[in-house]
This record gives structure tokens, C-alpha cells and sequence, in this order.
């Protein structure tokens, strides 16, 4: 069934939305990820105009994020006190992400600068994740503590504004999660991911914070952040498609389901490689994209 | 002969009460609906223009188009291994949909250079455009080629002019395809009358194709209150969440 998007000004089976909400549904139950870094690329691959992809991706954050976060803090795995430094942060860096997206548009390179915004990231991050999988399974000893004895805490410890977080048992600047909080509200809004894969590292490598308290209190940050940038991409740029929103979001939910059940099978290790392999595809595809002779070297952009 | 030319233009406004007739003199054309409704299950639609001359031995063109919006057309070039948007040549006033058809059999030169003048054809869309170009371009053409390709991929050009069908020596139709992808806005169809080489008459007719139902209402409200439509969106999404969420827990 062909559905017509009122913003997007396309007409696309609607079925298409339906399975790509399902499909990063269930990626996104399977691995505990918001799934953002597959359904923006596979939107525009689609042919939904990038601005829209981003911009509506954001709404499919709140819904998948809220979902997520719920599960936490019902155990009471979200330290609200850190979300919220991370939120101020985070806004900060929506304002400066939508400035970037305003930008990037006008001069005409929109596509190559997501695009290589999204091999930069996916590619170290999937590089990270596989490495870090492979060594805790085959050494059966997590590099978690490799890396804590690695981080460098005379620099963080000397920034000011120190602040004391009971929840997470911590004292330190409040820069520094606003710092990391900024990197996630760019992130939502230039590439409509909300960064969970590279939020929940820094979270416990830089911040220290305890591994438990970490995915809840990610998730809390990114759906304010998200919220804040469906805001500003809604009243600046007119790019955020209700329907195409509602059928993502509908696919999502019913995916998840899926995932959950699958989540129990697949976990540790095992799972991150296939997560690190599934991040890496997309980078590829997206490199081939770039790298390779383009079968078409024209680009018509309308005003 | 005359009975019939009365009988069809009768029957023009007969049964398509909501038809709007043009008159060049010479030539009358009609379109069934000048009015195309983009619902949610819009899936392209077709235009039917009906049309009558008076002197057989005339011949009719009949242009569709889009609202014109200005183009660029970026050319990728290879910069430190990666290919990227580089060249450029900007088109002015391009019609956002094209399609035209012509009953003309051979093309004299005075009749092609009265269809530039007049619009009629792919050429005549750059008739008039001023390219402004960056760096030093060595062929307009492969831009001028690049557009044509890149609407004709997108379905809103066609590779053919549509066909006029002429069901006796005077009254014809012509059928202009209109694509899912196709632009809203206010459409132009210009009808040409044409002897020796010459264009004699012409007129033009306005037809409007536009979001209506839910569709419209969704537009509107993204473009002139996009906090309140923003709002919505986050209020559903968080809404759904939450049902997700709430699903999940009880097994």
C-alpha cells in the first residue's frame, strides 16, 4: 500500500517504513541501542530526503528511549542528578548541531558531511566494540579494567565546577558530563542518532560511573535531547513527518517485542559482535558510497 | 463537420461540468479535472485534456508544467580520494514537472525556434536561463543533459512527449501521466496553435494539484504551527513509548 508523506512530499509503501521500524525494533531490543545509526542511513537510502530522515528520526529517540528507560527506572538504575548536567549539555549541543545542519545544507554538501560524520563514527566505534568482544572472549577477562587503569583522572580531576553525585558515588566537574552530553545533543541533531553506543563507553570510562546506573541514565539524557531537537527541526527546517514517524514507531514497538524474546538467547560478548558487525556493514556501505566511482557524478538539488 | 465541432464541445461541457474551456479562436481545449486531490494513498494520477480546432490543416501543441523552482546541478569530482560535490551550474525558473505533446509531423527551423520562444519541448527550458557556473566549465550541455536525466529518473520529465490523439480531423486528447513524486503547486497547461512554422494562437489553463484531507491538514500545521505540531509529535511518540514500554514489562 502506497502511502503519500505530507512532508517528505513522497509517496512510499507504507509496509517499507513498517519492516525498517521493525527491523531496528528488534535490532534495538536485541542490543539494548536506540538503533538510530540504521534507520536514518536506510531512510535515506530509501529516498527520503536526508533533512527529513534526521529530522524525524529524532521523534523515533523519544518513543524508543522512553520505552527503554522505563524498564530502568522501575529498578532504579537512573541517576537523574547526571542526565540532567548531561541534558544542559546536550541541549547546547542540539543549538550548535542545528546551526551545523543549517549550514552544511546551504552550502550544498549535506550529503557527504552525514555521510562522513557517520563513517567517522560507526567505523571506530564498531572497530572498538569488535576488538573489545573478541578480547573478553577469548581471554574470558573484560578490557573494562585495562582501560579504567588507563584513564588519565589528573586532567578531569583538575577542571572546576566539581560537583558531588550521590547516586553514582562520584565528585567531579560538572564540565565533564556536559561535555559528553553536548557530543550527544550534536549528534541527535546533525544525524538524528542519539549516540547510545558511544555515550554508555564515555559514561564508564570517563565519568566512572557504575556500569549498572549507565544505560537508564543515558537513555533519560537522550530523550530530552531528542525531544529538544524534534523542537527546533519541527520550527527551523519544517522536516519532521508525523506519518512517517507514527509508522516507524508503530514497526518499532512490535519489533522490540521480537528482540526482547531474542536478547535472552544472545547476550555478552556474542552479542556485541554481532551488533560491532551489523555497525560496521552500514559503515561500509556508506564508504563504498563515497570511495568508490558514484554511477551517477550528478546531484540535482531544488531550491 | 460543423454539427460534430458543436456536438463535441457540447458534450465537453456536459459531461465534465467541472471542466474549464479555454478559446484561442481557433482552438478549444478542456482539461476533465483541473483540480488533483493528493490524498494519503495518492499514487500518481493522469490529466486528460480534450481539445478541438476549427482548421484542420492547424496543428496543436499542448505544454504541461510544474511551478517553476530554481536548480542546481552539482557534478561529483574526486578531492583526496573521495568523491564530492565540486562543479555546479544553477538553472533558473525550471518547471518542477514537464511534459508536453505536438501534432507537428516535420520540424522546420522557423518552427523550432518558434517552440523556443514559446516553451514547447526539453530545449526551451533552457532558453531563457542564465547559467551561473563555478570554476571554469568546459560543456553546459552535460548539466543541461544531467537535469533532464535526474527529472526523468524522478518520473516528473519524460524521455517521450506524450501522444495527441486525434479521434476525427478536429477534436483530440491527450493524456500527461502525473507520478507519485509529483510536486504540489499550481500547474500551467498551455495550448499552442500552429501554421507554417508559426505559432497563431495560444492560451492557457490553470489546474491545481493539492494536498487535501489529512494530508493538508498535517502540511499546514508543520508550516504555520510547527511548535504546536512538534508538540504533538513528541506527545505521540512519548505516548507509544510508554505503551511499549508498558507491554513489555507484563509477559
Amino acid at each position: 500500500m502506497q502511502i503519500y508523506l505530507p512532508i517528505a512530499e513522497m509517496s512510499i509503501p507504507v509496509e517499507m517504513i513498517f519492516l525498517l521500524g521493525a527491523f531496528v525494533g528488534f535490532v534495538s531490543g536485541v542490543f539494548g541501542v536506540g538503533g538510530g545509526f540504521l534507520t536514518t542511513p536506510l531512510l535515506i537510502f530509501m529516498g527520503i530526503p536526508s533533512a527529513v530522515a534526521v529530522g524525524t528520526q529524532g521523534c523515533q529517540l523519544v518513543a524508543s528511549g522512553v520505552s527503554g528507560v522505563m524498564a530502568y527506572w522501575r529498578r532504579g538504575h537512573v541517576d537523574f542528578m547526571v542526565g540532567t548536567i548531561m541534558l544542559v549539555g546536550g541541549i547546547g549541543g542540539s543549538l550548535v548541531g542545528i546551526v551545523f545542519f543549517q549550514f552544511i545544507k546551504y552550502m550544498g554538501q549535506m550529503d557527504l558531511i552525514i555521510s562522513l560524520l557517520y563513517i567517522v563514527l560507526l567505523g571506530s566505534i564498531g572497530i572498538m566494540m569488535l576488538f573489545e568482544s573478541i578480547f573478553t572472549m577469548f581471554r574470558k577477562k573484560s578490557v573494562k579494567s585495562e582501560f579504567n587503569r588507563l584513564k588519565a583522572p589528573s586532567l578531569i580531576s583538575k577542571l572546576p565546577y566539581k560537583m558531588r553525585f550521590p547516586r553514582s558515588k562520584l565528585y567531579i566537574s560538572a564540565l565533564v558530563p556536559a561535555a559528553i552530553g553536548f557530543v550527544s545533543g550534536f549528534l541527535v541533531s546533525t544525524m538524528g542518532v542519539g549516540g547510545g553506543f558511544l555515550l554508555v563507553p564515555a559514561m564508564i570510562y570517563i565519568l566512572g560511573m557504575p556500569p549498572l546506573l549507565v544505560a537508564g541514565t543515558s537513555l533519560f539524557q537522550i530523550i530530552f535531547t531528542s525531544i529538544f531537537a524534534t523542537i527546533m527541526h519541527a520550527t527551523v527546517s519544517n522536516s519532521v513527518d508525523i506519518l512517517l514517524a507514527i509508522f516507524l514507531i508503530l514497526g518499532g514497538v512490535i519489533g522490540a517485542q521480537f528482540g526482547v524474546v531474542v536478547s535472552k538467547r544472545v547476550t555478552g560478548a556474542r552479542a556485541r559482535i554481532i551488533l560491532a558487525l551489523l555497525v560496521l556493514c552500514v559503515c561500509t556501505q556508506l564508504g563504498l558510497q563515497l570511495f568508490f566511482h558514484p554511477s551517477d557524478l550528478f546531484v540535482m538539488v531544488i531550491q | 463537420m460543423k454539427l460534430l465541432q458543436i456536438l463535441v464541445i457540447l458534450l465537453i461541457s456536459m459531461v465534465l461540468p467541472s471542466a474549464v474551456r479555454a478559446k484561442t479562436g481557433d482552438l478549444v481545449i478542456g482539461v476533465a479535472n483541473n483540480h488533483i486531490d493528493v490524498t494519503v494513498g495518492f499514487s500518481g494520477s493522469s490529466i486528460e485534456v480534450f481539445g478541438d480546432r476549427r482548421d484542420k490543416e492547424t496543428d496543436v501543441a499542448i505544454v504541461m508544467e510544474g511551478p517553476r523552482k530554481n536548480v542546481t546541478i552539482w557534478q561529483k569530482d574526486r578531492i583526496i580520494g573521495t568523491w564530492v560535490n565540486r562543479y555546479y551550474m544553477k538553472f533558473k525558473d525550471i518547471p518542477t514537472y514537464y511534459n508536453y505533446a505536438i501534432s507537428v509531423q516535420g520540424f522546420s527551423s522557423s518552427l523550432l525556434e518558434a517552440m523556443q520562444e514559446n516553451g514547447i519541448g526539453h530545449e526551451a527550458l533552457f532558453y531563457k536561463t542564465k547559467a551561473d557556473t563555478s570554476r571554469k566549465l568546459k560543456d553546459e550541455r552535460v548539466y543541461k543533459d544531467a537535469l533532464l536525466r535526474k527529472n526523468q529518473e524522478l518520473g516528473v520529465f519524460f524521455q517521450q512527449p506524450a501522444t495527441i490523439k486525434f479521434m476525427n480531423d478536429n477534436f483530440f486528447r491527450v493524456r500527461f501521466d502525473l507520478p507519485p513524486s509529483a510536486p504540489t503547486g499550481e500547474y500551467k497547461i498551455h495550448s499552442f496553435l500552429i501554421k507554417d512554422g508559426k505559432v497563431i494562437g495560444k492560451a492557457l489553463e490553470l489546474l491545481t494539484v493539492e494536498q487535501v484531507g489529512l494530508n493538508a491538514f498535517i502540511y499546514k500545521a508543520a508550516h504555520e504551527y510547527s511548535l504546536i505540531y512538534a508538540l504533538v509529535c513528541i506527545f505521540l511518540a512519548l505516548f507509544f513509548g510508554w505503551l511499549a514500554g508498558a507491554i513489555r514489562v507484563k509477559p
